[in-house]
């Protein structure tokens, strides 16, 4: 039996050396799309019934289908992720054409993943949940950006551990 | 004194039980290896000792699991008693099957991923068990997935128009209820 902390560590362990933080406890009722919207009461994935998606965005599940979503919510493409003053910017992760994950970048740059049905976790570098291991997402594929909006969890967390 | 059965094998993935201990060799290697590789108890199965045979297809998967005679006293009904270590083993390789499955996708957002996992395909073929373990563990931390396997093996759609987890888990618990699954 191991710890929601366990959990993370052994499944992202740039982690700890990069620096991060627990801010939520395990949740498998919202992901990290979900996260995105300033939803913690959906499952944001298409195909499923229970999970919630836009019927106007179809079924389809590629990479790009997820950043339609997120143009859906009012981002563009942006060409990187450095932070910028009054800018949100979110980082998608994938391999090949297929989503893993989106981190949403805090008010002071550093970023906030819900992972999967993990907890939610504030991380110093956007590559600490990136790289070849087993558990480990694909490299960040597309930035996103719009102005941005208040995400008071993603800057305080549901939790302080 | 040693008994043999064989079913259908088949050879993606071989088993091998014995004294408790259980080892895979997957055929698909990548990202799961590092679980399927790791020895895991099976305490129903360790007060056998002396070799009998029994290929045993978790579809998809073969297993060798090595039962002792002497250890059960006289072998009087071995029809009987395969029966009863295939249950057994059918219960015991599901419950292991959908842990393998949890372990290796808890981290995704993105969970129709999950699919192509060796222990998705080997859970839908084990069929009611199959579904049985899963409708139970609709009430784990990790009703997404299990809400997606019910979806993708039965193809029914009793939690259509639910727009969260917990919703789409009270209907597939009514619909496991309703089709004799669930108590």
């Amino acid at each position: 039996m191991t710890g929601p902390v366990e959990d993370i560590e052994a499944r992202f362990p740039k982690l700890p050396r990069d620096g991060y933080r627990v801010t939520s406890p395990p949740d498998d009722a919202y992901n990290c799309v979900a996260w995105i919207a300033r939803d913690t009461q959906r499952w944001w994935a298409p195909g499923v019934d229970g999970y919630y998606w836009p019927e106007e965005l179809g079924d389809g599940d590629s990479l790009m289908d997820f950043v339609r979503l997120f143009e859906h919510l009012g981002f563009s493409q942006s060409p990187g992720g450095a932070r910028e003053d009054g800018v949100e910017k979110i980082a998608i992760y994938g391999a090949g054409r297929e989503f893993d994950h989106v981190a949403f970048q805090r008010e002071d740059g550093t970023w906030s993943s819900k992972l999967g049905q993990l907890g939610d976790v504030k991380h110093d570098t956007i590559a600490s949940i990136q790289g070849t291991g087993p558990f480990e997402y694909g490299p960040v594929i597309v930035y996103m950006k719009r102005g941005r909006q208040p995400h008071p969890l993603a800057e305080t967390g549901l939790i302080l551990l | 004194m040693s008994h043999l059965v064989e079913m259908t094998a088949q050879p993606s993935v071989d088993v091998d039980v014995a004294l408790g201990t259980i080892g895979y060799l997957p055929a698909t290697g990548g990202l799961e290896r590092s679980y399927f590789a790791a020895p895991i108890n099976v305490p129903l199965l360790d007060r056998y000792t002396v070799p009998s045979h029994v290929h045993f297809p978790i579809s998809g998967w073969s297993a060798s699991i090595y039962v002792s005679a002497e250890a059960h006293g006289a072998w009087t009904s071995p029809a009987e008693e395969y029966d009863r270590l295939v249950a057994r083993w059918q219960r015991w390789a599901a419950e292991h099957l959908a842990e393998v499955w949890e372990e290796a996708n808890v981290h995704r957002s993105a969970v129709r991923a999950a699919v192509r996992h060796p222990a998705f395909a080997a859970l839908a073929r084990l069929g009611s068990v199959g579904l049985y373990v899963a409708l139970q563990r609709l009430t784990t931390q990790h009703r997404p997935l299990w809400i997606m396997f019910l979806q993708t093996v039965t193809n029914e759609r009793p939690a259509a128009g639910t727009e969260s987890i917990t919703e789409a888990a009270d209907a597939w618990r009514q619909w496991g209820r309703q089709h004799g699954l669930l108590a």
